[in-house]
């Protein structure tokens, strides 16, 4: 999955980081996803198609 | 246990909604120094026992949390610190992109606004405060970073989860201030900048301790802490280059101050901003400063008093968080 931010974040816990308007994955790990997505700024990438 | 880095040490804080009932933390301050630690006051009974020695036997008299955070200015943690300082945050609607949360003093003693403050220690030991108050913060400015430095008093800590995350954000400095005086905030508004050297600002609640003990419990009631009277000081300093300056406090001018930080864009116009108000700051010492190798520089020392149009003091944060999470 991934996931989209509107500001540089870094989990240090999970070694991982977003940049502001960066696409990236998730990475494993159900806690580590849960906490990413908790976040306000990090919102999931829509996979969706638009009509 | 391994041994824990001071750098190992994650804070972590949340508002809580209701006082005294822990939430999870939704801002992770970057601190540069931190204090807050549990306080297990201790009473020793020191009555006759037929022996020298003075202590014969000890209690907990007091179960609590006290101690200080400080870190640098920006537009995420502002809201949390000067919201608890002062008592009320007002969000408003998205604008260009912006929101606009308004900091202003609480009135009613007994209704402080309190968070939950989580101290996660090298993944070894999670801490978390419930019912913590804002005593005091301290902020001040001169030729470096914005420092904030809160004195915080809390309920005893037990134990919590904290994952941390931490933002990239503009922290304020003392070149993206700008300083405007005036009789009235919006007199000060329309006003030409004044260049100044520093400026420091004190709200001190003054939290009266004593009252949040009562009987049964030895730890502080939920939404215990009343706040006491509030008194707003501060300082802020600049080159002598008329009199001015030097004649507001000679005359006890009508002297307030819109102080404004502005950082990165958010919208096409509005911007990352930290904006005070000082309504009517009364000039309380001789300000003069003469230095023989240096030039003559005017430290203005000031207390605030309640104005009816400005009251005492509005700190406004402009930025890309909603009033869930300010």
């Amino acid at each position: 999955m991934k996931v989209k931010s509107k500001k540089d974040i870094h989990f240090p816990q999970f070694n991982w980081g977003i940049s502001k308007g960066a696409e990236v994955e998730l990475p494993e790990g159900k806690q580590a996803q849960d906490a990413i997505l908790a976040h306000p700024h990090i919102k999931k990438v829509s996979t969706k198609k638009e009509d | 246990m391994a041994r824990v880095g001071g750098t190992e040490v994650n804070v972590g804080l949340g508002i809580e909604s209701t006082a005294g009932t822990a939430v999870a933390a939704t801002v992770f301050p970057q601190w540069t120094e931190f204090s807050l630690q549990a306080i297990s006051e201790k009473a020793l009974f020191n009555s006759q026992r037929g022996v020298r020695n003075m202590a014969s036997n000890s209690m907990i008299r007091r179960r609590y949390s006290e101690g200080s955070m400080s870190c640098i200015a920006n537009t995420e943690n502002a809201p949390y610190l000067f919201g608890l300082a002062l008592g009320s945050v007002s969000s408003g609607s998205i604008t260009d992109s912006a929101y606009t949360h308004t900091i202003t003093v609480q009135n009613a003693h007994a209704s402080m606004k309190t968070a939950t403050v989580l101290l996660e220690q090298g993944g070894e030991v999670t801490e978390r405060f419930a019912n913590v108050v804002m005593n005091s913060l301290n902020f001040e400015v001169s030729d470096n970073y914005a420092t904030m430095t809160a004195e915080m008093i809390g309920g005893f800590p037990d134990t919590g989860t904290v994952t941390e995350s931490f933002t990239t954000n503009d922290e304020f400095a003392y070149h993206q201030m700008s300083a405007k005086f005036g009789t009235s905030i919006s007199n000060a508004n329309g006003n030409s900048a004044t260049p100044i050297k520093s400026f420091a600002l004190n709200i001190n609640n003054n939290v009266l301790l004593d009252e949040a003990f009562l009987s049964g419990a030895n730890t502080p009631t939920a939404g215990g802490f009343i706040a006491g009277r509030m008194q707003i000081t501060g300082s802020y300093s600049l080159q002598f280059d008329g009199l001015a300056e030097l004649n507001k406090y000679k005359a006890n001018t009508l002297n307030s101050m819109e102080l404004t930080f502005t950082g990165s864009l958010i919208g096409s116009t509005s911007a990352h901003q930290i904006i005070f108000e000082v309504a009517d700051m009364v000039l309380t010492a001789p300000p003069k400063e003469i230095s023989l190798d240096g030039i003559i520089i005017l430290t203005q020392e000031f207390e605030v008093s309640f104005d009816a149009t400005d009251s005492e003091l509005t700190v406004k944060v402009i930025n890309d968080d909603n009033g869930d999470d300010y």
